[in-house]
């Protein structure tokens, strides 16, 4: 790739400012960089603003900011004490150490790549992604980003929140993959929040309680969310085995699988409840 | 010249881009162009002990270690190693050298092409993790790939190599 102006700003005003005015490409990990044969005339790099770099606690959740690696998430010792060993059973398959140590939260997120291991992660998580546009600070579902809502020229992503689970909240993230580095062939993540549902006004989604988040990812398309099948897993960490039954059916009527060189659609179908069914009973433990 | 955008550009007026970094302990100031990889950077100015593989970021051969971390030099911007240390294998001869001798003894080692690559994962692995089990090694491990072998001798060398280490330690 062809990069004719290479910022490297230091605070998130400037960067804000330069991307709004030559409507730069803002840059992630930048290992994709390579296989984009395209030209950019304005490239701004984050690298260098210090509150992107960080994994830290705020009141309601945990704030991962856009530059932080996916190495970092991974072996955070604040994200395992908060959401387990899920942060890390989603990214320990991403292609290698040396990739994770280039890649980032922010760039792996903007991508809305159909086989994001971290997408499907953060929607059962309900995390929130930060967005800046030009003075202005957006938040917004992750959901919401990944169709694409307040997401286009101009704005770039900051900081990823993901909320606590609080109490007795557990996630679990499981895959499919040929072989250890391969995409998955089909991801999922189930998690118990012990709260609220946060209001997704931009899908029309909203609840109150505890109750069951399931996504599914690399069907090969992006990451949803199964809310009628975790509805019917109720509103305790340890839902009924008929429950469980009826949910895993529910999700094989609800959910839309496609076929491309990594499997099926009816295979993807078949493994999905078994993948769920793991998942959830990693929470139920 | 048009660009994909119908700009014109003339590349011969591209500005270079100038980044000091270390390599191997000594200071260097090279010219890049901005949105250029590591990789080519580093072979174009001799390291030539810096192999190009796949160049699709899957292989692991291009690995060096910046601050100590490994990463693929194909796919890390050449931009962003302004101010940072780097080392190639040929900057760790004496660590290489080591495990160079236990994956010879297990016959892990055949055409050599990926050898540069893995031992200067294989050290940052050592320093990073404490006594990690057989998983924990083919995890850190498994964006290096060989193609004349079947990882068994260098699962083998490796776990020696790092006993012997662990016993130098005690």
């Amino acid at each position: 790739m062809e990069i004719r102006y290479y910022h490297r700003p230091e605070t998130l005003d400037e960067a804000a400012e330069l991307t709004a005015q030559y409507e730069a490409l803002v840059l992630g990990g930048g290992a994709w960089v390579r296989n984009h044969k395209k030209y950019a005339e304005h490239a701004v790099d984050p690298m260098h603003i210090e509150q992107l770099r960080h994994i830290e606690e705020y009141s309601g959740g945990v704030r991962i900011g856009a530059m932080v690696s996916l190495r970092e998430m991974e072996t955070s010792d604040i994200l395992a004490a908060r959401y387990g060993s899920s942060i890390r059973d989603a990214l320990q398959h991403i292609v290698g150490v040396q990739m994770r140590n280039i890649i980032t939260a922010g760039g792996s997120t903007s991508a809305r790549l159909g086989f994001s291991d971290v997408n499907t992660l953060l929607t059962a998580l309900e995390a929130m992604i930060v967005l800046r546009k030009g003075s202005e600070e957006l938040h917004v579902p992750v959901e919401a980003f990944l169709r694409g809502h307040e997401y286009r020229k101009g704005v770039f992503v900051t900081h990823i929140e993901i909320p606590f689970l609080q109490k007795n909240g557990a996630a679990s993230f499981a895959s499919i993959r040929r072989t250890f580095t391969d995409i998955s062939v089909l991801n999922c993540c189930a998690v118990f929040h012990d709260r609220d549902y946060r209001e997704i006004a931009e899908i029309g989604k909203a609840a109150s309680g505890p109750h069951w988040h399931i996504s599914i990812g690399s069907r090969p398309a992006g990451p949803v969310s199964a809310y009628e099948a975790a509805e019917l897993l109720g509103e305790s960490r340890k839902p009924e085995e008929s429950a469980i039954q009826a949910c895993l059916e529910k999700i094989e009527d609800e959910m839309s699988f496609g076929s491309n060189i990594r499997g099926s659609g009816e295979y993807r179908k078949h493994l999905s409840t078994i993948l769920v069914k793991r998942a959830i009973q990693e929470v139920m433990e | 010249m048009n660009n994909r955008n119908g700009k014109s550009v003339n590349k011969d007026r591209r500005d270079a881009a100038y980044i000091h970094c270390t390599v191997n302990g000594r200071k260097r100031e090279f010219a890049v162009q901005p949105g250029e990889m590591l990789l080519e950077v580093l072979r174009r100015e001799g390291y030539t002990e810096v192999k190009k593989g796949c160049d699709t970021g899957s292989c692991g051969v291009c690995t060096v270690l910046i601050e100590g971390k490994p990463v693929l030099s194909c796919s890390y911007l050449a931009m962003r190693a302004d101010g940072k240390n780097i080392s190639t294998i040929r900057g760790l001869e004496a660590e290489a050298s080591k495990f160079a001798d236990f994956l010879t003894a297990t016959g892990a080692d055949q055409c050599g092409f990926c050898t540069p690559g893995f031992t200067l994962s294989v050290i940052a692995m050592k320093r990073e993790l404490k006594n990690p089990d057989e998983m924990e090694i083919k995890k850190y491990l498994s964006g290096n790939l060989c193609r004349c072998s079947g990882y068994e001798g260098h699962l083998r060398g490796i776990k020696r190599y790092l006993e012997a280490s662990h016993d130098e330690q005690v």
